[in-house]
């Protein structure tokens, strides 16, 4: 423990402080130090419940085919009687330990997956992996509110993630994972409480990254045989992250501004070839079949949280006109819509681009930001590259422009370093 | 304190369900193979791996595909379908008829779905059951076993597959006459 480098016995003693003062230094720094020791605990705990429940886990997958059925049943319920004994115990005896409930919580959810596991294995119980993962979420998705324990909600997450994946991408059939959505929604309650009691912790930023990641795995699953909406919804996906990370401040917003910018400008760099639009070209919309389809359902709620997310930005004076990944969404929207009748709309995404990698860099000049400076480098560099695989451009004009790219690069950075200093 | 005592009633609820839904599977499967009566269904087995539950060998069956009855008849893949089930000559399996209904319990039928319609218009079964566990090594044999056998080999390879009311448990897959647990 690492004591203040002042003497309170001095500072008392000389009057400059009076003796509630030097109590409240003490146990400011008591306190202090508590914390951290706390957190190491907490990490530890953790990483063992997580980690002894994983290695339940393959144990059990290695079938144990020489002991009897009656064995192999009783054995199947050890960890989870272990790890409710557990719960019980740190509920009963230590409710306000947070190291103990999140270990015990987390335990017990591996141990509710073993279970099924065994139990399957051992009654040739039949069933996807999807309907696996599905029993077992929902068995331990209570325990997140009983336990309050944040490490089994973002393992919850992740099952729930790993569900929709198998259900949407990998099972045979393919179903869109409806139930994903709901299952999100029960995890809600317990986020946002966990946001407004300890808004700045490591958790509710690891909960803003795992909701994120997770969304943008599970969009694609929403997409039936015709995939011609789907690049639309995932740059819609990105252009809300990013609206997002502008209009709430907190831990999670750097995430979501970084990932929805990055994920908006891979997508149009992407749609700046012309052989994406030669793909949309020959698809229509069809307005009285589309509605049955989830991606036109998805289209429709991403269109209005961004009239959402944009009127609040704009009432809160918070939208940048000089910020073009802002409204990059309601701009690509009408040119992709008109992409399916007409050909060439692949130069307004090239212009688009090279307007947001040039904006990106003078507001990095702006604000003498030096990670916003080479964001716009990049962005122009993609377009660059991207531009020499479908053009027939002599070698020495590739090779000056990269020449001038390059020098770029060194220019800036060299100006903002100088001036910085 | 009493947050303490409402968390711990609701930690016992939730222990509870979890002990059920366990002890459920299992008394299902129990209930199956006491009061149901076993089947043969003939098989080919291969082997593949889940992440969780471990080495199992996939059961695809020979009798999959049932001629329908009218071919104005319009079934989705994935349709629920019962299939009335008796003992052929040789032992195996046969399905006699199917409808969209259940049958009476005097009948003996299997729920299944409806994999897909074939070009000449029959229906391809997909069985309610296809995956067997055994640990690697067994999961390897069987599986060598049943791609060795002579292609003369009057045995059979067949599932033993307890069904009630309409409800199926798998017991055991047998390979060239012996069970592959042995």
């Amino acid at each position: 423990m690492s004591k203040p480098n002042i003497n309170l016995e001095e500072l008392l003693k000389e009057g400059i402080i009076s003796k509630e003062n030097a109590d409240d230094i003490r146990q400011y720094y008591q306190s202090k130090n508590e914390g951290s020791s706390n957190r190491l605990f907490l990490v530890f705990g953790l990483l063992g419940a997580v980690l002894v429940g994983l290695g339940i886990i393959l144990i059990i997958a290695n079938n144990w085919d020489s002991f009897s059925k009656v064995t192999k049943t009783v054995l199947a319920f050890v960890p989870l009687v272990i790890g409710q004994g557990f719960c019980t115990y740190s509920l009963l005896k230590m409710p306000d330990n947070k190291t103990w409930r999140e270990a015990a919580s987390s335990f017990t959810f591996f141990a509710v997956g073993a279970g099924i596991a065994l139990i399957s294995q051992i009654y040739h119980i039949q069933g996807s992996t999807a309907e696996f993962l599905l029993t077992w979420m929902l068995l331990t998705l209570p325990l997140v509110y009983v336990m309050n324990s944040s490490m089994t909600s973002l393992l919850y997450i992740l099952g729930v993630s790993y569900y929709a994946t198998e259900l949407g991408y990998f099972d045979y059939p393919t179903k869109e994972p409806y139930l994903y959505w709901l299952m999100i929604l029960a995890i809600m309650p317990f986020i946002v409480r966990l946001q407004s009691r300890l808004p700045s912790s490591n958790f509710v930023r690891f909960h803003h990254l795992f909701l994120g990641l997770s969304l943008t795995l599970v969009l694609g699953a929403f997409t039936q045989s015709d995939t011609k909406l789907v690049f639309l919804n995932y740059l819609g996906l990105f252009s809300l992250f990013y609206l997002h990370g502008h209009l709430y401040r907190d831990v999670g917003s750097a995430f979501y501004r970084m990932f929805g910018g990055l994920g908006a400008i891979v997508l149009l760099v992407v749609l700046s070839f012309n052989d994406f639009w030669n793909f949309l070209l020959n698809r229509s919309v069809n307005w009285v079949e589309s509605p049955s389809e989830p991606e036109f359902w998805i289209l429709l709620i991403v269109i209005g949280a961004h009239i959402f997310l944009l009127t609040l930005l704009f009432l809160r004076k918070q939208l940048d006109v000089y910020n073009p990944l802002m409204y990059v969404y309601p701009v690509v929207l009408p040119i992709y819509f008109f992409g399916f009748a007409n050909p060439g709309m692949f130069i307004f995404i090239n212009f688009m681009v090279l307007v947001i990698g040039v904006l990106t860099i003078l507001r990095g000049n702006k604000e003498n930001n030096i990670r916003t400076l080479n964001f716009g480098l990049v962005i122009i560099t993609a377009l660059v590259i991207c531009r020499f695989f479908d053009s027939d451009i002599p070698f020495t004009v590739r090779g000056i422009l990269f020449l001038l790219l390059g020098g770029g690069f060194f220019y800036a950075n060299h100006r903002m370093l100088s001036s910085s200093r | 304190m009493k947050k303490t005592g409402k968390a711990i009633i609701f930690f016992i609820l939730i222990a509870v369900v979890q002990w059920a839904v366990m002890g459920k599977m299992i008394y299902d499967q129990t209930d199956i193979r006491k009061s149901g009566k076993a089947f043969l269904f003939e098989i080919q087995p291969i082997d593949p791996v889940d992440p969780f539950r471990g080495n199992y060998i996939i059961l695809s069956f020979k009798e999959n595909t049932i001629a329908k009855k009218d071919t104005m008849e319009i079934w989705r893949n994935g349709d629920k379908i019962y299939l009335a089930l008796e003992k052929g000559e040789d032992n195996m399996t046969k399905i006699t008829e199917y409808s969209a209904t259940k049958y009476s319990n005097d009948q003996d039928y299997l729920q299944a779905k409806v994999d897909f319609t074939t070009l000449d218009g029959a229906l391809r079964i997909r069985y309610p059951f296809n995956r067997f566990y055994l640990d690697e090594e067994r999961a390897l044999r069987a599986e060598g076993n049943f791609f060795n056998r002579s292609d003369t080999s009057e045995t059979p390879s067949y599932a033993v597959v307890y069904i009630h009311k309409g409800n199926a448990s798998v017991a055991d897959v047998m390979v060239e006459g012996a069970s592959v647990l042995e």
